[in-house]
């Protein structure tokens, strides 16, 4: 759904965007959050009043492409030319006037020339003259005090309805700030998909060269649960996993990736046992091996030695 | 007639004796010459007859305007250095007060003191206003550089309603100038149907204002861009046309439309139909569409202008007092003189100079587009004074709040 030519590309980072031909899953978080989203505008239009939401979950889960997801699928005002809805991503080095700046970025537009005491104005004139009815703010657990203040003092300038997204940490940190808090209504907590979407839902649609899966094969589906819990139910994960799978059927020639593609896939993780040896059951023949196998090998066996052998604790 | 007389102050200085028979003369026949010349020929008192002088000039040559000694005496009865000082300071002023109000604020002052005896004649204001004529226009007049452009002025009535906690709700209709060639909304003003002539001068002051720029060598340091023409849809306001034809702009009326109007009644005007908004984030949003859309937002390209530009000399004054022709694109409001001198209008108050000595008379005011606060006065149709509003001070206490005047009084919201 969120592809290269979009217009949002540059809102997002490189590492959120889907690769060309990769549409949005839509799994049950993206539905939840979605919902979410439209329950906070529809109550902000109906009864006039606005809130904060908080979408939280791990890393990995989907949270920052179930954001662009929601802001690809809006159209643009008529009366602005840009969505109703922006999205600015906190940065390391994050300050009101950085806020300020990445908002403008939103609407293509250089930030104006303003003092530091005028930061908060600024951007609440930005959300009016843009006629905003969202703002989310993600990789929101980066955000310190003055950013808290300053988007209390947004929201309550300018009524937008603001979406906090982060790790599940944001909530203690908000919770610190009571005035902040004291206006955060909707909590969207993003779960880790269970097993059955996965290998209904996920496995199907991703898009990797050299990977299909069906839902209705027996061989897949105890494929899918072992790359499933390989992945550590992080779709991130999961992703990385067949993106190195991928590649490596790719260089053995391999028209699909096959279970021994996968087992070769999670040895190249570092979260994951080297499986040096084939299962004996596994009737899969023995495939040339590439390069990066071999270099792999030979690095492990380096590290195994350096540590007398014991990776037991890496599992 | 001095201004220590306006204080109730009765000196016997150099200042206030009368000055020599000759200077006076030599005032009087210069004023002759020059209204001879037709300058300020609308303000001749009854007593001279021009086409009379005319023949004298050219019959007897220069020396035949010089009055009779005994005459000039009369004439200049009660003229002293300080009167000669004051009538310069009132009349070679850019608020460009006309001789008659010059001579009736003298005159005011001479009444409040109950010495009629010492009322200074008209004639020798005049006088003394036309010798200090070349002084008068190097202080009113400005520097004109005129265009090819032809403006457009449109009416859009987006389906959308205003309302602010001072206000009542109301469906508004906006007044754009559009420059025809660059398709640029130079100026617009959103109010109710019910004030649309006021839009209408207010959106023709705001962009005429906004072609002012700084220049070394002009009058007052600025130079003022003007149209070569204005095309109305619809017919623009007498009182406007008049205006147009003194600034030497072409005014006609058509049935066309331009593009740029035609984007904001289908895309803008849609886009918002159905909403109520607050008219500063219907501002805001209208603005921020045409900077967007059209590359020229009227009060961002303002905005950055005036920071441009601020510093530079005469810019940031009231654009109605370095162009006094905009004056007359101001809202028109009637009100009168308080017993305290103080002007009322709308249960505001506004205190100016020589105000005191007209209580009770009924004045017009034209309220400042630049700064809210001001507005310039006119007494019988003549500008008088420039007053600023006095805050905390309201007529009838309790009816109404000083936030809520201002609001229903200040015409323009930036």
């Amino acid at each position: 759904m969120f592809d290269i030519e979009s217009d949002y590309s540059d809102l997002g980072f490189e590492e959120d965007i889907l690769p060309p031909g990769q549409k949005t899953i839509i799994t049950s978080n993206i539905l939840k959050f979605n919902r979410g989203m439209k329950l906070l505008l529809d109550s902000k239009q109906q009864t006039g009043y606005s809130a904060i939401a908080l979408v939280t979950g791990r890393a990995g889960c989907g949270k920052s492409v179930a954001v662009l997801n929601f802001l690809n699928n809006l159209a643009p005002l008529p009366h602005t030319g840009f969505p109703a809805c922006v999205a600015i991503r906190i940065r390391p080095d994050s300050n009101p006037k950085t806020v300020v700046e990445d908002l403008y970025a939103c609407f293509k537009e250089p930030p104006p020339r303003f003092t530091r005491h005028q930061y908060a104005k600024e951007a609440a004139k930005a959300i009016l003259a843009y006629d905003v009815k969202l703002l989310f703010v993600d990789e929101a657990d980066l955000l310190g005090t003055s950013e808290f203040e300053f988007l209390r003092f947004v929201y309550g300038k300018t009524g937008c309805p603001l979406v906090i997204v982060g790790l599940p940490s944001i909530s203690t940190l908000i919770n610190r700030h009571e005035k902040f808090a004291g206006r955060v209504g909707p909590r969207i907590r993003f779960l880790p998909p269970d097993e059955e979407e996965v290998l209904t839902t996920i496995l199907p649609n991703l898009v990797f060269p050299h990977w299909s899966f069906d839902p209705t094969s027996e061989a897949d589906l105890a494929m899918g649960r072992e790359l499933w819990s390989k992945a550590r139910s992080s779709l991130r994960e999961l992703r990385m996993l067949l993106q190195f799978a991928s590649t490596l059927a790719g260089d053995a020639g391999q028209e699909r990736i096959t279970p021994h593609i996968l087992k070769l896939a999670y040895g190249t993780h570092y979260r994951h046992a080297y499986i040096e040896e084939t299962d004996e059951e596994d009737s899969t023949p023995v495939l040339p091996r590439t390069q990066f196998e071999v270099d792999s090998e030979e690095r492990h066996k380096a590290k195994q030695k350096g540590k007398g052998g014991d990776e037991s604790g890496e599992q | 007639m001095s201004s220590d007389a306006f204080n109730d102050f009765n000196t016997d200085t150099t200042l206030s004796r009368p000055l020599p028979g000759e200077l006076y003369q030599r005032i009087h026949v210069t004023a002759l010459k020059r209204v001879v010349r037709g300058i300020q020929a609308h303000a001749v008192p009854d007593a001279i007859d021009v086409a009379h002088l005319k023949g004298c000039l050219s019959q007897d040559g220069p020396d035949s305007l010089l009055a009779h000694p005994a005459d000039v005496e009369r004439i200049f009865a009660g003229v002293t250095l300080d009167t000669i000082r004051t009538i310069e300071h009132l009349y070679c002023s850019r608020l460009g007060r006309s001789i008659r109000i010059v001579w009736q604020i003298l005159n005011a002052g001479e009444q409040q003191r109950e010495s009629e005896s010492h009322a200074i004649s008209y004639e020798a204001v005049w006088a003394i206003c036309l010798f200090f004529e070349e002084h008068r226009r190097a202080s009113v007049d400005i520097s004109v550089e005129r265009g090819k452009e032809i403006w457009w002025l449109g009416i859009v009535s987006p389906d959308i309603t205003l309302s602010g906690p001072h206000t009542p709700s109301h469906r508004p209709t906006i007044a754009c100038l559009v420059n025809v060639q660059t398709q640029h909304v130079l100026s617009f003003r959103i109010a109710s149907a019910d004030v649309l002539q006021e839009s209408i001068g207010l959106v023709l002051y705001d962009a005429l204002a906004a072609q002012r720029r700084p220049q070394r060598l002009a009058h007052a340091g600025l130079l003022w861009h003007l149209p070569q023409r204005i095309v109305t849809e619809g017919a623009l306001p007498q009182k406007y046309s008049t205006l147009c034809r003194h600034a030497g702009i072409a005014a006609e009326a058509t049935a066309g439309t331009q593009p740029v109007l035609q984007t904001l009644r289908e895309t803008w005007a849609t886009g918002l139909a159905g909403r109520t908004l607050s008219q500063s984030h219907c501002t805001l949003l209208l603005d921020t569409y045409l900077n967007t859309m059209h590359k020229y937002g009227p009060h961002r390209t303002g905005d950055l202008r005036d920071h441009d530009f601020g510093a530079a000399q005469g810019y940031s004054q009231d654009p109605a007092w370095q162009f006094p022709l905009l004056r007359l694109l101001l809202p028109r409001k009637e009100g009168y003189i308080t017993d305290e001198g103080l002007i009322t209008w709308n249960g505001l108050l506004y205190r100016g100079e020589f105000l005191h000595v007209w209580p009770g008379r009924p004045v017009t005011l034209r309220l400042s587009a630049h700064k809210p606060g001001d507005t310039w006065v006119y007494l019988d149709g003549e500008v008088f004074c420039l007053a600023q509003r006095q805050r905390g001070n309201t007529i009838g206490k309790g009816e109404m709040s000083d936030t809520r005047e201002k609001k229903g009084g200040e015409p323009c919201i930036s």
